[in-house]
């Protein structure tokens, strides 16, 4: 059953300089229970869609389309009837713990605050849900008690009480944004497998937005590669990897050092894809990778190319996708 | 300048902090942040220095280029003891090694243009350079780069995050040094910049000789730039060798535990007992 559907989804943002396109026809779904990941660089979108589908975007920004969320429209919901969904069916965890925490209140209250808001628990019964959450991602009395602030703890630990927040009210849905950005590489390799865990354990659908291609390999079972605001590749998260056919998945694989399982002969070099992402203001009419794209030909220029279907559930927006499997 | 002697060598460093008075009349507690770290690092030679936060990874890299002054042990840096040298004479050391910081918006002046940024170092540690020599060093410096000679009248602010690296590394080169510091130098990037400003510390190690002590917590970075690898944890090295020897065959628990967390394409995820 298909629990957020988002359909051409379009968000401008008002600049001094005009309207600025932050995302352009993004369109993708989410099964209740799956999991899909989002990719991209810095500026391509990713997290705007996050926030879209929050309904956190700046006030400056106008989006069009539906984001369809348990079959209501998020976009042409009011603020209030949001309020009830956020932190209670729609959950987010955010890449930096520590703002996303309040310093001056103890880590119990916070974990509470959702299930006296959302559920409209009295205090000591929602101190006590707030104690099993956090025996529940790892932080258990008495070495963690609820009495704690943020910055009695590490980065880690930090990252789990914002997970405990999420999961407080029995989301369906949780979207976690960079989550694992600002950690160490063991921390991170914890937090993934929590959020797994309790993904599995409580059936809710994880949407994760990553730079890091090999966190998406192990942790999604579908993912999107977005660039320049837009979706360029769709699919389920191993076929798109065995056969990246848009030239920037392609290259963004290449790219990173984590992909190659040996050193580099000496005089051998990444493959760094030339170039920078253009700027939302500045965006060509046709494709919008086209002018860092090894494979761009004339017929790439005058429009953007539409989405094309490559097998089942794998789609490309590209016009020279690379049909050959990706090289090991 | 003694020829002869390695690029740095770094001998039992130990450095303690000083942690916040706990009682007015007891001494105050100390946090040791490198515990008998040595290490020797030959000219051209790129070392990495691996670990999780508060491993001492970037006190390291402050202690070996004087930033900070150790309790006990030496750093020589081209066979001279920098922490026994007067402060002119280290003064003039300092040119032979500079420092190329994580975020490349934090550690360029925004006030200044690109060309007055990348010519500090000259005006501060080489007396009597004539500006007709300095304005040909700073072309010289950012075209080695991939920069243009124009950028040097440009600021900061109109330049990318991979390119405002270059304009830190190009700061760094000015000088002609042997040694460079790289303390989480591309962790700030995107992948595809990232990959063009790693390829660039290659290049100008195969053009210039280069010597890098390349701090990160990235191990697939490390293994591609490096030529041996050292492991810290609380301050102390727990494992060295050829990065390959490392990565192949990882010998102590806590890198083998390192190197198992480091997500990869391909390999499904163990589940992993991080350490506590």
């Amino acid at each position: 059953m298909t629990l957020l559907s988002v359909r051409d989804l379009s968000v401008t943002l008002e600049t001094p300089e005009g309207p600025a396109p932050i995302l352009e026809d993004v369109g993708f779904d989410l099964a209740a229970g799956g999991s899909l990941g989002l990719v991209g660089e810095s500026g391509c979108g990713k997290s705007m869609t996050a926030l879209a589908v929050m309904g956190l975007l700046p006030e400056r920004a106008v989006a069009t389309g539906e984001i369809v969320f348990e079959g209501r429209n998020l976009l042409a919901l009011p603020e209030g009837a949001l309020c009830k969904l956020r932190g209670r069916r729609l959950a987010m965890v955010f890449q930096e713990p520590m703002t996303a925490l309040n310093p001056v209140k103890t880590i119990g209250a916070q974990v509470a605050e959702g299930l006296r808001w959302h559920l409209g628990l009295g205090r000591g019964e929602a101190e006590a849900r707030a104690v099993r959450l956090l025996d529940r991602v790892g932080l258990p009395r008495p070495r963690f008690a609820p009495g704690l602030y943020p910055h009695q703890l590490s980065g880690g630990q930090r990252q789990r009480v914002v997970i405990a927040m999420a999961l407080a009210c029995d989301p369906a849905l949780l979207i976690a944004d960079e989550p694992t950005t600002a950690l160490d590489v063991t921390s991170q390799a914890a937090i993934l497998d929590l959020l797994a865990e309790v993904a599995a354990e409580a059936g809710l659908a994880l949407l994760l937005i990553t730079h890091d291609l090999a966190v998406v390999w192990q942790n999604t079972r579908s993912m999107i590669v977005m660039y320049a605001g837009r979706v360029v590749e769709r699919g389920g998260t191993h076929e798109v990897f065995a056969r990246m056919a848009h030239p920037y998945s392609r290259g963004l694989f290449a790219a990173s050092p984590g992909a190659l399982d040996a050193v580099l002969p000496p005089g051998r070099r990444l493959a760094a894809i030339p170039g920078l992402v253009p700027d939302p203001l500045h965006r060509p009419a046709g494709c919008v990778f086209a002018g860092r794209c090894p494979r761009a030909a004339a017929d790439c220029l005058p429009a953007q190319p539409a989405e094309r279907r490559l097998a089942p559930g794998h789609a490309v927006a590209c016009l020279h996708p690379h049909l050959e499997a990706t090289p090991a | 300048m003694n020829s002869t002697a390695p690029l740095l060598q770094v001998e039992h460093l130990t450095l303690d902090y000083r942690l916040p008075r706990r009682r007015l009349f007891a001494p105050p507690p100390h946090h040791r942040a490198l515990d008998d770290v040595s290490l020797t690092l030959a000219r051209g030679e790129s070392l990495a220095v691996v670990g999780e936060s508060g491993s001492g990874k970037s006190t390291l890299a402050r202690t070996v280029l004087a930033l900070e002054r150790p309790q006990a042990g030496r750093v020589v840096l081209l066979g001279r003891d920098v922490f026994a040298l007067p402060a002119d004479e280290l003064r003039k050391l300092r040119r032979h090694a500079q420092m190329v910081f994580q975020d490349p918006y934090g550690s360029l002046d925004p006030r200044r243009k690109v060309g007055w940024i990348v010519a500090e170092p000259l005006d501060a540690l080489e007396q009597g350079v004539e500006s007709a020599e300095r304005r040909a060093r700073i072309t010289e410096t950012l075209q080695s780069v991939g920069l243009q000679s124009g950028d040097a009248d440009k600021f900061p602010h109109e330049f990318s995050g991979g390119q405002r690296q270059r304009i830190a590394i190009a700061r760094a080169l000015i000088t002609r040094p042997a040694l460079i510091v790289a303390d989480e130098a591309v962790s700030a990037l995107d992948v595809s910049v990232q990959a063009q400003v790693l390829n660039l510390f290659m290049d100008l190690r195969e053009r210039l000789g280069l010597g890098y002590l390349f701090i990160s917590h990235d191990l697939a970075v490390v293994r591609q730039v490096a030529d041996r690898v050292m492991v810290l944890r609380d301050g102390r090295v727990v494992e060295e060798g050829e990065v390959e020897g490392v990565f192949r065959a990882p010998q102590h628990p806590y890198t083998r535990a390192l190197l198992a967390a480091v997500p990869r394409i391909g390999v499904p995820r163990r589940r992993i007992t991080a350490a506590p």
